[in-house]
């Protein structure tokens, strides 16, 4: 479409028909009536934007799919031992909401299935089966009172990756490549992989609007980067058609489209060949990027065992790290299978085992390229576990810990976060929040914040209404920061 | 409350700004015209104030009202507005305000004024401060069309409307496009299809006057218009062939998807439209069609989650449709109302929950529970399968007549008839035979209803026990026994017609005794049976034996095993049967097959061993007693009865019902093969509805008391006599009384002729949304729209006819600024087309497009792992092959997680939707250049042109123009030409590459076209469909 008319889109008010011009306006309009008007090419994205210093260029979310137990990982309640088997008190269990899956059935305490320890300088209390994160305690956050609304996967994961448990609005990543634009010319600004465990025991479905754009422009959506085929959709040529031949025929074309343009001065035909333009380049910029065999041994090792097996999380990770030095905006990784209602003893270690040295060794590589400063991790889930135990208490083969919303943990590195430290409070049960609640909206506000954004002025107009990533609400934490 | 809150207005110093803008205000006045209120003043209210100073109550601040006229002014004391007073005015004090604690907007509200709104609001408050109604809400007046200066411009009134506005800014219109431009944008916009070559030529020759028009109608009557329509009204009503969240089920909505097609390809006028979609269910006696109809609100997604509440789910679903509904019809953004009162429109909480009950009676229970839909459905047939039903209820028909021959024609073979029969009596005392046994008595070993008919036949209905015996208990006439018959007959009362409860039977043992009046039971030895049908190697034989597992059959496929069919089963020996014996017959169905048990049948004895399945039935006592008389004495109903008994002894009467029975089963196979379709259909005892505090299904606000049905008071009132339903609401919308349903439709057809509605904003009517370019010509449009009676046609006919349209749509530099949108219609609109347009198009010039309308959706080339990706190996694509792959992208299975791939920028089925987005990435040249799809069409392009025409020169040219409608330049020609030499270089150098290409696709190559060729040339042809202008409607 016309760029100007795509504009029009964006602009809140038209003194056109007489309404003035404020907010995003006449300068919005210059930069995207630009050459400028391109996904990949370096913007600069909203004018006013970064409303402030930022302290992290981009962000790479590892989203841990199926909600990791904080019970068995980040929450150290040594007291718990004590109780093993014994009911859960109504008064911590306060009659909140439950899933069909365990309402009305009794609530037996499980404490923790492994010993914690504590690490680094900085003594975090981290559980035996992440001896790789244990290693980087000094550089994370680990927020241990996280609490969201919803309990079930797919409108969990929603609120946490657009701020809203219906689908339908913009996600994390699209309302950066919206606002902040891109800091590079031949990949896309917001990249999304995925991955799950080997058993695909428990996974959930990864809903394609967890990386869609909703209302924003369908450019600024995540492109999948897949871990089979084409690493992006249509990338490759059609069998029989050269990289070389291909190069000529798309000159040819933007000579076609140019004359079309002389004729009729539609400058969306420029954005068009531009496109095609940078179509071609991402055609060898995407395969060169996926390539891992070009990095030395000593960082495939680092990653661990599964690296090489496309699609693992080991080199989704590795492949974070490549396109963040690319300056690519926001990169999502997704892990599934972290749903352990009845297999919690058998699968839960695989599943550290998986997704703990990759994470502990992308934060290390990050930081050893000096770039952990400028890129912010976060890792965590859409909700936590129950405390108390699913299924029978004496089968470990078949029990586990039901969808906890009320509490739960997730790190953060880097970007300006506060390292080995820890926020918040659970209560002595890691089922209610003690101390210094973190909302969902608080972790959108709050990492907006490092990427020089006030959550509350990144809006767009749709349906009468002046949306934004945190709704309504979200107030940035600050004790986190560095 | 702060001290920022206008309740405690302290009276500081006179900011020097506000001194300033007042000073100013008389000057600008004099330079300007009348504010008008809803085209300039409400805009800003509704943006900065009424968030706090607006209709949500809740959110109200300093108990102060900005969107009424009444609230505002009812309260002089405060001085909020004083008429023609901005000096005195507190509103303009405090917008004028720098001081932090004064000034309005607040700072954190993140909302700020510039001059020169703040300038105008000085000025409206001098000019007296007047309201106006929010101008969707007041009913268009059909305004008169504008007189124009330049006269011979317009061609109907559209364009009067259109050219007075650019008079008034001092524009010119474009000149018209070229005809070849004018096919294509019409073909395009109406069809989603180019125009052929034929096509083209024919329009170019045909110089008439009646030339364009002629072609707007061949376009509006082709079965392609109701496709192309269609698509739209799919995305509004979030469409798709799955139910989307975890799981994703395949339901079955393609007969409402047709249904929609054929309503456009109909011209259905749009009221019907409307209340066949919202109340078809609720109308007397619906037809089938108008209960598929009512599955528009049944499209939405359905959570089928575990550990899922169902009823979250199902309060879900009624938000949904009263959302949708709102938004289709209404333009009316309701949603924001589901938690507190709209906080930019006059719409309440409760008015939310007042349409909201509307949807809340739906006979559903929130889970997935009628296979992958969700129940009320109902089952429809195919057109294929109403077709062959309707062939068979004419074979029905037929036959009955058949059956029903005259007596007259029956007289001849009546007589030899009577004869024979009497001459029997007369002879032998009786008629010989098989007589129909009268059993005292049946019983099922199941549990079964068993019914002994007047005639003998026996029945079973009720309960339908896997396995069953019947034990059949009768008082025989005194006599001989030698032989005893099993009738196994067809019934219409039997599904698949019997004469098993389901179709065949397995016969494991027939086994008989009789006891003597005084004496123990004997058991009849049967030691021979013959039937006239046995499914091999299920003989009749082995019912004789009570241990062997196997038994009696008569499958013969799903319509034939429909047949009365026999057996006789012999004693060793003829017995003598006592006055007052009790015979006892025991029919087993023990056979290791479910179901298979007889669900209507009739025994009969003879005493001569002779009989067989040949042998006659002697008549009914009834028939055997008017014998016996002679002719003469003959009653005239005796005489009726007996016509009427021997007709259905004839061949031709049995022959005739053995067909019925046939069709019937058929029919009874077929309508098992019937797919659901969700419809509407309310409970009997209506759902209590209450408000639900934000939105949370099991917060009822019962202190709120019940909410019953009803509409926004903002809004007409419903009609005196209207009942609280669906239907009422239904015909509310389009009763012509309604101020948005006209507007907001005829957007939505001015959207999809000229790229954009003539209010941007064809979802949001309120007060936060766009005010339409052309208010006049909207409430012209939308008056014409009722009073031509909701002709959908007419309206697009209208619109295409109009001067406006047919400008050229090239650029104009010099109305940049001034109209950098092309709001004014100074040219016509130039955007690319939808990804679904772009596809069908590249089919149609390959010649590969298969033009069918309507049925299942298929499952065209897709790039292999990305449903099993997303759904981890659970549900994998399975791709279709021949025509299917080749169906317009209407058709084209829609999943609602994970959309076609190649369908770039279409909505997502996910929500209703009703605006167009287009952008512009790299992703879609990948998918545009690298699809198979687009290679394959390529290929088939180039293999067409290659055998229509010879000379590069012809080849190229002509693929041109198939795409763009219009011959290439010179300079245009040698690029295509370029690109072929250097394609021919490359495929020269690296055959085995043309090779490779020529195998794109499953469509067969074409025979005897060298491979290098068909690479080279297929390689401009993705090339010329992937220019600008193939993929832009201009």
């Amino acid at each position: 479409m016309d760029p100007r008319t795509e504009h029009d889109r964006l602009v809140t008010r038209r003194h056109f028909f007489g309404r003035s011009s404020t907010g995003i306006g006449a300068a919005a309009l210059a930069s995207l009536l630009g050459p400028d008007l391109i996904a990949g090419k370096k913007t600069d994205g909203l004018p006013g934007i970064p409303h402030f210093a930022p302290k992290a260029k981009r962000v790479i979310y590892l989203f841990q799919n199926g909600a990791p137990t904080q019970v068995d990982t980040f929450d150290h309640k040594p007291e718990m031992e004590k109780l093993r088997g014994t009911d859960l008190p109504a008064s911590v269990q306060g009659g909140q909401r439950l899933t069909t899956m365990t309402q009305g059935k009794s609530q037996k305490v499980l404490p923790s299935i492994s010993p914690f320890r504590q690490h680094g300088e900085s003594g975090q209390w981290i559980s035996d089966l992440l001896p790789h994160t244990a290693s980087i305690a000094d550089d994370i956050c680990i927020v241990r009172s996280m609490y969201t609304e919803a309990i079930n996967h797919a409108p969990a994961i929603t609120f946490f990756l657009t701020g809203s448990e219906m689908p339908g609005r913009p996600s994390y990543g699209s309302w950066l490549s919206y606002g902040l634009g891109s800091e590079n010319d031949e990949l896309p600004t917001f990249c999304v992989m995925t991955s799950r465990d080997k058993e695909a025991s428990c996974g959930q479905i990864f809903y394609e609007w967890y990386w869609g754009s909703g209302f924003l422009p369908t450019r600024h959506q995540g492109v999948k980067f897949r871990g089979s085929g084409d690493p992006v959709l249509y990338l490759s040529n059609p069998a029989g058609l050269g990289r070389k031949l291909r190069a000529g025929l798309l000159d040819d074309l933007a000579e076609l489209n140019r004359m079309k343009y002389q004729q009729v001065g539609d400058p969306e035909i420029i954005t068009r060949i531009a496109q095609y333009e940078m179509a071609y380049k991402m055609q060898a910029s995407v395969p060169e990027l996926a390539d891992v065999s070009t990095e030395p041994q000593h960082v495939l090792d680092a990653y661990g065992p599964d690296v090489m097996r496309r699609g693992s999380f080991a080199q989704n990770c590795l492949l974070a790290r490549r396109l963040a030095e690319k300056g690519v905006r926001f990169v999502q990784l997704m892990h599934a299978g972290w749903d352990q209602h009845g297999n919690l003893p058998t699968q839960l270690a695989v599943q550290c085992r998986d997704t703990d040295q990759p994470s502990a060794a992308l934060v290390k590589d990050l930081k050893q390229r000096g770039l952990l400063d400028e890129t912010l991790v976060i890792w965590g889930g859409e909700f936590g576990r129950t405390v108390f135990c699913q299924g029978d208490m004496n089968n470990k083969k078949a029990h586990g810990r039901d969808h906890h919303p009320r509490n739960f943990c997730l790190w953060m590195a880097g970007g300006g976060i506060k390292g080995g430290a820890h926020y918040g409070k659970s209560d002595d049960f890691s089922y209610n929040v003690a101390e210094n609640p973190f909302h969902v909206h608080d972790l959108q506000a709050t990492t907006l914040h490092l990427l020089g954004i006030d959550h509350q002025k990144l809006t767009y107009k749709f349906q009468g209404r002046d949306f934004r990533l945190t709704d309504v609400h979200g107030k940035v934490v600050r004790d986190v920061l560095a | 409350m702060t001290s920022r809150t206008f309740i405690m207005p302290t009276r500081k110093q006179t900011p020097p700004l506000l001194l300033l803008a007042l000073a100013l205000v008389p000057q600008v006045m004099a330079a300007e015209k009348d504010v008008d209120f809803n085209t300039q003043i409400r805009p800003i209210l509704s943006e900065n104030c009424f968030q706090c100073h607006g209709p949500d109550e809740n959110a109200r601040q300093a108990d102060l009202r900005l969107d009424l006229e009444e609230a505002i002014l009812a309260d002089p004391d405060r001085g909020i507005l004083v008429r023609g007073k901005p000096g005195r005015s507190e509103l303009v004090r405090r917008i004028m305000s720098s001081d932090p604690d004064q000034q309005m907007p607040p700072a954190e509200s993140n909302k700020s004024l510039t001059k020169d709104q703040r300038l105008l609001l000085a000025r409206w408050v001098r000019q007296g401060a007047t309201y106006q109604r929010h101008w969707s809400l007041v009913m268009p007046v059909r305004p008169t069309p504008p007189a124009n200066r330049k006269q011979r411009w317009a061609r109907n009134d559209i364009d009067r409307f259109i050219l007075a506005r650019l008079e008034s800014e001092r524009i010119q219109p474009s000149p018209a496009a070229t005809r070849e431009t004018l096919l294509r944008r019409l073909s395009l916009d109406l069809t989603g299809l180019p125009p052929t070559l034929t096509e083209i030529d024919d329009f170019l020759q045909d110089t008439s006057g009646e030339a364009y028009a002629s072609v707007v109608e061949r376009l509006l009557e082709s079965p392609r218009f109701g496709e192309h329509m269609a698509w739209n009204w799919l995305d509004a009503a979030r469409y798709s062939d799955t139910n989307g969240y975890q799981g994703d089920r395949t339901r079955t909505m393609s007969f409402w998807r047709d249904w929609v097609i054929e309503a456009f390809n109909d011209n259905m006028p749009f009221d019907k439209f409307t209340v066949d979609q919202l109340a078809g269910d609720l109308l007397e006696d619906p037809s089938l069609d108008q209960l598929v109809a009512s599955g528009f609100n049944r499209n939405h997604p359905l959570n089928g989650e575990g550990g899922r509440i169902a009823e979250e789910n199902r309060v879900e679903y009624v938000f949904d449709r009263t959302e949708t509904t709102s938004t289709v019809w209404m333009g009316l953004t309701v949603g924001c109302a589901r938690c507190h009162d709209h906080k930019f429109d006059p719409i309440t909480q409760r008015e939310y929950f007042q349409l909201y009950s509307y949807f809340n009676h739906v006979d559903e229970s929130g889970r997935v529970d009628a296979g992958g839909n969700a129940n009320p459905v109902m089952n429809v047939p195919t057109l294929q399968q109403r077709q062959r039903i309707e062939q068979l209820e004419k074979e029905i028909a037929d036959n009955e007549l058949k059956k029903n021959q005259s007596s007259l024609a029956l007289a001849e073979s009546r007589q030899a008839w009577v004869d024979l029969l009497q001459g029997q009596l007369e002879t032998q005392g009786r008629i010989p035979g098989w007589s129909i046994l009268h059993p005292e008595a049946v019983t099922s070993s199941g549990g079964a209803t068993v019914n002994i008919e007047p005639a003998g036949a026996i029945f079973v209905s009720g309960t339908f026990p896997k396995r069953d015996d019947y034990t059949v208990t009768i008082k025989p006439a005194a006599g001989l026994l030698a032989a005893i018959e099993l009738e196994a007959l067809t019934t219409s009362g039997l599904k698949y017609q019997g004469p098993g409860r389901k179709a065949n039977f397995v016969l494991t043992s027939f086994e008989a005794s009789l006891t003597p009046p005084e004496g123990d039971p004997v058991k009849l030895v049967l030691d021979r049976a013959i039937a006239d049908f046995n499914q091999d190697p299920l003989n009749v034989t082995t019912a004789l034996d009570p241990s062997a597992e196997l038994g009696w059959a008569i499958w013969k496929g799903d319509i034939d095993t429909a047949q009365d069919r026999k057996a006789v089963f012999y004693l060793d020996a003829p017995v003598k049967v006592p006055a007052g014996s009790t015979l006892s017959i025991v029919l087993r169905h023990q056979s290791k097959h479910d179901d298979h048990v007889l669900g209507y049948f009739r025994l009969s004895t003879t005493s001569d061993p002779a009989d067989g399945l040949q042998t006659p039935h002697s008549p009914p006592a009834a028939i055997v007693d008017i014998l016996r008389k002679p002719a003469a004495d003959w009653t005239e109903k005796e005489a009726d009865n007996l016509s009427k008994y021997h007709r259905q002894q004839t061949g031709p009467y049995q022959q005739a019902q053995r067909q019925i029975t046939l069709a019937r089963a058929e029919m009874d196979r077929l309508s098992d093969k019937y797919a659901k379709t969700m419809v509407m259909r309310d409970r009997d005892t209506p759902r209590e509805t209450y408000m639900l505090t934000v939105g949370r299904y099991d917060a009822l606000r019962k202190d709120e008391g019940q909410i019953h049905p009803g509409v926004p008071a903002s809004l007409p009132t419903l009609a005196g006599d209207a009942p609280p339903n669906r239907l009422a609401l239904a015909r509310w919308l389009v009763s012509g009384r309604h101020p948005l349903t006209a507007r907001v439709a005829v957007n939505r057809l001015w959207q999809s002729i000229f790229g954009s509605g003539l209010v941007r904003t064809s979802e949001d009517f309120g007060s936060q949304g766009e005010l339409p370019s052309h208010p006049a010509l909207l409430d012209w449009l939308a008056t014409e729209y009722v009073k031509n009676g909701w002709d959908t046609k007419q309206m697009i006919r209208l619109m295409v006819q109009s001067a406006t349209y047919r400008q050229q749509s090239t650029a104009r530099p010099e109305l940049g600024d001034m109209d950098p949108f092309n709001r004014l219609l100074a040219r016509g609109p130039r955007h690319r087309l939808p990804a679904h347009v772009i596809r069908d198009q590249a089919l149609a010039v390959s010649g590969l497009l298969k033009e069918k309308v309507g049925g299942p959706s298929v499952k065209p080339y897709q790039p292999g792992g990305l449903w099993a990706d997303f759904s981890f190996g659970k549900i994998t694509y399975t791709r279709d092959s021949g025509d299917s792959l080749y169906r317009r992208s209407l058709y084209t299975f829609w999943r609602r997680s994970l959309g076609p791939p190649n369908m770039f920028d279409e909505a997502n089925r996910q929500v209703c939707n009703v605006r167009l987005r287009r952008t512009n990435t790299p992703l879609h040249a990948l998918t545009l250049l690298n699809d198979i799809t687009f290679v394959e069409a390529a290929r088939v392009f180039a293999e067409r042109m290659l055998t229509s025409h010879r000379t590069p020169g012809d080849r190229l040219a002509t693929a041109f123009r198939m795409t763009t409608s219009r011959n290439p330049g010179e300079a245009e020609r040698a690029i295509l030409l370029r690109a072929l030499e250097r394609s021919m270089t490359f495929y020269r150098e690296n055959p085995e590459q043309a090779d490779a290409f020529r195998q794109s696709g499953e469509y067969p190559p074409a025979e005897g076209l060298d491979a290098i060729e068909v690479a080279a040339y297929g390689n401009v042809m993705n090339m010329i469909l992937n220019t600008d202008e193939a993929l832009t409607r201009e």
